[in-house]
């Protein structure tokens, strides 16, 4: 579309450059038309005589030829040849007689008076049907208003120049009396012609009348005569074509039917009116207004792109522009330096003293040429714009200032790890923070000073992956997992009767173990520590046989359940605290179907979550089975947590993504969240009532959402990002390795590869 | 001298500016001896504090300029007038509230002195003969630090862990060498009292100080001390959610056994063996809170005290009856508290890194009557100024100490939907060593605002000229 007026423009502005070219051809050519045409007239006019068709055309012809005969020029022979055979071809249809006649027969020439010779034509016999075009008019006087001679008794003059006189007007008593008694066909005109006044015969006035009824003038018509039946529905017995009826002669016209219908069709649109006004433009003289701004526009139309408008001339390209317009010597110089191409303007402003100075522009054509071109071959497109109001389109969230309090900066960090600082973890009563790290050691810090109270160096080269607090509030107890071992700790930060608790807690089941011991090959086997640990506070050592990854209590604190992904056939591992006792819920590989990578325990029911790689597994310890499969659509499960209420599950994964399972929802998630630029490390839900989690990763960052469950089971949870918390640095390629909440303020604790860990308030 | 001839006087300073446009102010103090006898003026709108100050020490005939500074709708006028009023968008033709009060100096850094570890807490001696400073350390022990940086007494290692809180009970004087004692409270859930004689030889090596008593009763880290002299009585606060009050009469309190040695302490014992000491339980322990108290303080009236806690509120005791009287509920966990007595207002220092000013009075229905933003992190202390009532320094997490105005507050425009002031600090007091958090910070007229943190120094900061003020202020 944009191409078709692209052309239209083109060609308009194509006729505008290219007429003087054309007017000049004209010129030259159209002699020779008319050089060519009049000598086929003269070369085939003669043989145009017989032919009847080109009758007509040879009769105007010799009007025409009349016409010129008004000049003084005496006709040829030539000229005079068709129309004496005009009037003998008349007469050849009524009289053989004449038929015969010579054409010199017509007339005789004598010497006039001038001594040239003269024409005397014979008589010609008028008869019915002879050629009456010379019958002289009734008035010779000529188109000469006979008001020129109303002072005269003549009202002209005849072919022989002789007067003719006025009709003898009637005396003033002969027009009084005509006044009075109107004679018949009186009409009260005064004939054109004969200055005589205009009676109408009877069958005259009559044809007048019926002119004016709109009736057939001709006499004795009788428009309401019979009907003479040429096709009547009565079968004749002998009927004039023997052919059937075609169907069309019982069916409704269809080409009828549908021009009516156009026409209806038409009329209903309006398009069509009774009375539509004659356009006026057919009087209106046809000039091209060349000073008009565009194109008449056009129809609105989808294919109809208008071109866009070149900017208006500016001052420095005013013929006489001011002074500050006209380029100096060196801007010259620079502009006709310039490859064409690459000039800002196309022309240098010049001044002129007067309009009439200034020159005809020689690259008028090669500019249009060039507009043209560039209208052409740019497409034009109508683009959709949508107006949409961008911010309707965002879903409706509550804006981060709303849901405060939620940790925005950094408050403390815990400088001491060398290495990564692989766990972190907060003590229920929220005083402590325990992390542990690629040193080897369990180190406890004051949560606000970040001051480290305790230390404890548990191995030299193998690294401690996951500390955890039990999770009741008596009985101080660490768990901590290194390389295979799993310690339980109770650090000595604690009041007197505390500390005696919880070693209380933990060595009740001495006795318990090895009453036991012996009956099966046990999972985990629990010692005491050798006495260095000991006196550090250690005071269970369980050692299992693969390295222990993670570790998470259950809510009474009486369970543990630890992970290691290396030992194929006992990843998962139950050690109960009382009795000293460790279990495989899983004994073959094929039950969990697939490596473990992270546990947790329901919060309130007796179900244990199991994510392998792909899938989140929920079994039913009480009645020992698989209850559900959480597909994540996740390929690589770094990291789950409950919610507190325990119906919503958080999945972290290696693939950026973190997803928010509603499991009385479906298996599939809920919501994605992918907002981390690297795998995710560890997520996090707070436990201490603040609808907050969070989820860290290996870009350095924890972003920290809220993350609001409703009572009423109708409506979704709410989940809104809040803020994005930077600080650890990324080193090799690791960034925050695991994040836990503090266990009743906003807080956030974040253990980085960096070697510190950090609050966040 | 008439007023009118007064003020042409102080016309006459200003005569140079006497082609510019004038405006007309209101002049007002809360200081009843500096109020003037005239309080509407028309003034030069190029007029800076200066020249105001200029014109109410003329109008005031002070033998010696007062330096002033000048309020306007709740900012420090540290510009012109003019430009005042334009940046505020106000007319010239309406009268100016203008509020005048004595400037506080800028405190400017005095000097700093090293210790070996992390110092969590500083109280100054009164005595303004010879004012040592005390300080609880990390490592365990307390210190009293003279003014000239010399350590004049250390404790001996009887706290296992570090100290948290230190305060003087009688404070110690040079002229007569009585008896001073400081109490300690740690991590290690005990308080200790001390008793110091100080040397008459000031060239003396440092003093050891052996522990009088021991108070048992916490089950956590002790945060903090309030010792009330008229009553005799202090009291500590807990991360076990509870506040002890004691008396430093040892023969009021109960005798309680020694706590069974934990593991730890029996590990330190063997290097270090401490001194007996006699071991007495509380006289009555507040369980009022449900989260870690951190600070308690005792208020004017010292049968009462104030105590913040992590559970974001502020707590009113009665200490007689051991009753809760009041308990504000604010938005964040609280960290510090003072009290601004002249005012009946309480500041409280929040972990959400700002102050918020309290009215504890139970007839006050205001939770909240400002707040002070512009720390960083948490506000860990604060200390009402010696000189102004309306005055006050905080400690902050973020490695600074601010002084903050209470009459500086102004309805600024994001604050009004919450419908409370807010507070622009006067000064912020960086660390010299550069970085490292305040844990603490005391304010005393003699020494000057005294600062101790991460890293293990006592920085002095002291507003030069601030005597001067008081020399006018006592004749």
């Amino acid at each position: 579309m944009s191409a078709n007026a692209g052309t239209r423009k083109r060609s308009r502005a194509a006729a505008e450059e290219e007429k003087p070219v054309l007017s000049s051809e004209d010129e030259f050519e159209i002699p020779e038309i008319n050089g060519d045409d009049s000598s086929d007239e003269e070369d085939f006019s003669p043989g145009d005589e017989d032919s009847e068709d080109d009758e007509e055309l040879s009769s105007e012809e010799e009007l025409e030829d009349d016409e010129d005969l008004d000049s003084d020029e005496i006709p040829s022979e030539d000229e005079a040849l068709p129309k004496t055979n005009g009037t003998t071809n008349g007469d050849s249809t009524t009289g053989a007689d004449d038929e015969d006649a010579d054409p010199a027969d017509n007339f005789k020439v004598v010497t006039g008076a001038d001594g040239k010779p003269r024409y005397i034509y014979r008589e010609i016999n008028p008869v019915y049907d002879s050629d009456d075009t010379d019958v002289e008019d009734v008035n010779t006087i000529g188109n000469i208003p006979l008001e020129y001679y109303e002072n005269y008794p003549h009202v002209g003059y005849d072919i022989n120049g002789k007067r003719i006189m006025r009709p003898a007007a009637g005396k003033a008593l002969d027009t009084l009396l005509d006044s009075i008694e109107l004679p018949k066909g009186w009409t009260g005109l005064i004939d054109k012609n004969s200055g005589a006044a205009l009676n109408l015969t009877e069958d005259e006035l009559d044809i007048l009348k019926k002119l004016q009824r709109s009736e057939i003038t001709e006499d004795g018509f009788d428009p309401y005569q019979d009907i003479l039946g040429y096709f009547t529905k009565t079968t004749e017995q002998m009927p004039l074509s023997s052919a059937p009826e075609p169907k069309r002669r019982f069916i409704p016209s269809k080409h009828e039917q549908k021009r009516v219908m156009k026409i209806v069709k038409g009329i209903r649109e309006g398009r069509i009116l009774p009375h539509r006004p004659q356009p006026e433009a057919a009087d209106a003289p046809a000039f091209y207004d060349i000073w008009a701004d565009d194109a008449p526009p056009k129809a609105d139309h989808v294919m109809n792109i208008p071109a866009p408008k070149l900017p208006p001339p500016t001052h420095d390209e005013s013929y006489n522009p001011p002074q500050e317009y006209l380029p100096n010597e060196s801007e010259k110089k620079d502009w006709e330096e310039q490859d064409p191409e690459d000039r800002e303007k196309n022309y240098l402003p010049r001044s002129h003293k007067a309009l009439r100075y200034v020159p005809g522009y020689n690259g008028f054509v090669n500019e249009r040429f060039e507009r043209c071109l560039d209208l052409y071959l740019a497409p034009r497109v109508r683009r959709n714009k949508l107006n949409i109001d961008p911010a309707s389109l965002l879903p409706k969230l509550p804006s981060p200032d709303d849901l405060k309090p939620f940790p925005t900066t950094c408050a403390t960090v815990y400088r001491g790890h060398e290495g990564r600082v692989r766990s972190v973890a907060a003590d229920p009563t929220g005083v402590w923070v325990a992390t542990g790290g690629d040193d080897g050691t369990v180190r406890v810090w004051e949560i606000l000073t970040g001051r480290q109270v305790w230390k404890l160096k548990v191995s030299s080269d193998e690294a401690v992956d996951s500390v955890t607090w039990r999770p009741t509030p008596e009985g101080r107890i660490l768990a901590a997992a290194c390389g295979n071992e799993i310690l339980l700790v109770v650090p000595p930060i604690f009041d007197s009767e505390e500390e005696s608790r919880g070693k209380e807690i933990l060595s009740a089941g001495f006795g318990y173990a090895a009453n036991k011991q012996g009956t099966k090959e046990a999972p985990g086997t629990w010692a005491k520590p050798d006495s260095g640990l000991e006196e550090e506070g250690v005071v269970v050592v369980i050692t299992v046989r693969k390295t222990v990854k993670y570790i998470a209590w259950h809510r009474r604190g009486d369970y543990l359940v630890t992970v290691s992904p290396e030992d194929v056939r006992r990843a998962v591992c139950i050690h109960r605290v009382s009795t000293h006792l460790s279990q495989t819920p899983f004994k073959e590989k094929s039950v969990t179907k697939g490596i473990p990578q992270k546990v947790q325990f329901h919060p309130s029911k007796p179900l244990l979550f199991v994510a392998t790689k792909r899938y989140i597994r929920i079994y039913d310890l009480a009645k020992a089975e698989l209850s559900k499969t959480l597909k994540p659509g996740a390929r690589w499960i770094s990291s789950i947590d409950i919610h507190p209420q325990g119906d919503n599950l958080i999945v972290g994964s290696y693939d950026k993504r973190l997803l928010w399972h509603d499991l009385d929802l479906s298996t599939k998630p809920y919501r994605t969240l992918r907002y981390h630029d690297k795998g995710i490390r560890a997520v996090s839900f707070h436990r201490g009532g603040f609808p907050l989690f969070c989820s860290s990763s290996d870009d350095g960052t924890v972003q920290v959402f809220h993350g609001r469950i409703y009572s009423d089971l109708m409506e979704n949870a709410l989940i809104v990002p809040l803020k994005v918390l930077k600080g650890h640095k990324i080193v090799s390629h690791l960034g925050v390795l695991d994040v836990e909440w503090h266990p009743k303020q906003p807080w956030l604790f974040s253990a980085g590869a960096d070697g510190t860990a950090r609050l966040w308030n | 001298m008439t007023a009118r001839a007064r003020m042409a006087d102080a016309m006459d300073v200003d005569s140079a500016a006497a082609s510019a446009p004038r405006v007309q102010i209101n002049l007002s103090t809360r200081d009843p001896t500096l109020s003037v006898p005239l309080q509407s003026l028309r003034v030069p709108t190029n007029l800076k504090r200066y020249g105001l100050s200029t014109l109410v020490n003329h109008l005031l005939e002070t033998p010696k300029p007062i330096p002033f500074d000048f309020l306007v709708d709740g900012q420090y006028l540290r510009t012109s007038i003019d430009e005042y009023l334009t940046q505020a968008g106000l007319s010239s033709e309406k009268p100016l509230d203008v509020e005048y009060v004595r400037s506080q100096l800028p405190p400017t850094y005095i000097g700093s002195f090293e210790q070996d570890d992390w110092i969590s807490s500083i109280h100054i001696s009164s005595s303004s003969a010879s004012p040592s400073i005390l300080t609880g350390s990390f490592n365990g022990s307390a210190q009293i630090t003279s003014l000239s940086g010399d350590i004049l007494a250390r404790t001996v290692p009887m706290h296992t862990q570090s100290v948290k809180a230190v305060t003087w009970v009688s404070h110690p004087s040079s002229t007569e060498n009585r008896e001073a004692t400081f109490l300690t409270a740690s991590l290690d859930r005990t308080i200790n009292l001390w008793s110091y004689t100080p040397s008459s030889d000031p060239s003396s090596t440092t003093i050891p100080i052996a522990p009088r008593t021991s108070y048992i009763s916490h089950k956590s880290t002790i945060t903090s001390l309030s010792h009330s002299s008229s009553t005799s009585q202090f009291l500590s606060s807990s991360s076990d959610h509870t506040i002890a009050l004691w008396s430093t009469n040892s023969s009021l309190l109960p005798t309680v056994p020694a706590p069974t040695s934990t593991s730890f302490t029996r590990k330190r014992r063997r290097t270090s063996k401490p001194p007996p000491t006699e071991k007495r339980g509380p006289l009555a322990v507040l369980s009022a809170h449900s989260a870690p108290v951190s600070q308690v303080i005792h208020a004017q009236d010292p049968t009462a005290a104030y105590s913040v806690s992590w559970d974001k509120s502020i707590i009113t005791h009665d200490l007689v009856t051991a009753q809760v009287v009041d308990t504000r509920v604010t938005q964040h966990a609280l960290l510090s508290i003072a009290t601004l007595p002249s005012l009946n207002l309480i500041a409280a220092g929040s972990a959400a890194r700002h102050i918020t000013l309290h009215d504890p009075r139970v007839s006050s229905s205001t939770v909240q009557n400002a707040v002070f933003r512009g720390h960083t992190n948490a506000v860990v202390g604060l200390v009402k100024s010696p000189e102004s009532d309306y005055v006050f320094a905080s400690a902050g997490h973020d490695g600074c100490v601010r002084i903050w105005d209470v009459r500086s507050v102004s309805s600024a425009s994001e604050s009004v939907e919450r419908s409370d002031k807010t507070g622009g600090s006067l000064f912020v007091i960086k660390r010299e060593s550069g970085s490292g958090k305040v844990f603490g910070v005391d304010w005393s007229k003699d020494v000057g605002l005294v600062s101790v943190g991460e890293d293990k120094k006592i920085q002095i900061n002291r507003g030069e000229g601030m005597t001067e003020v008081n020399v006018l202020e006592q004749s």
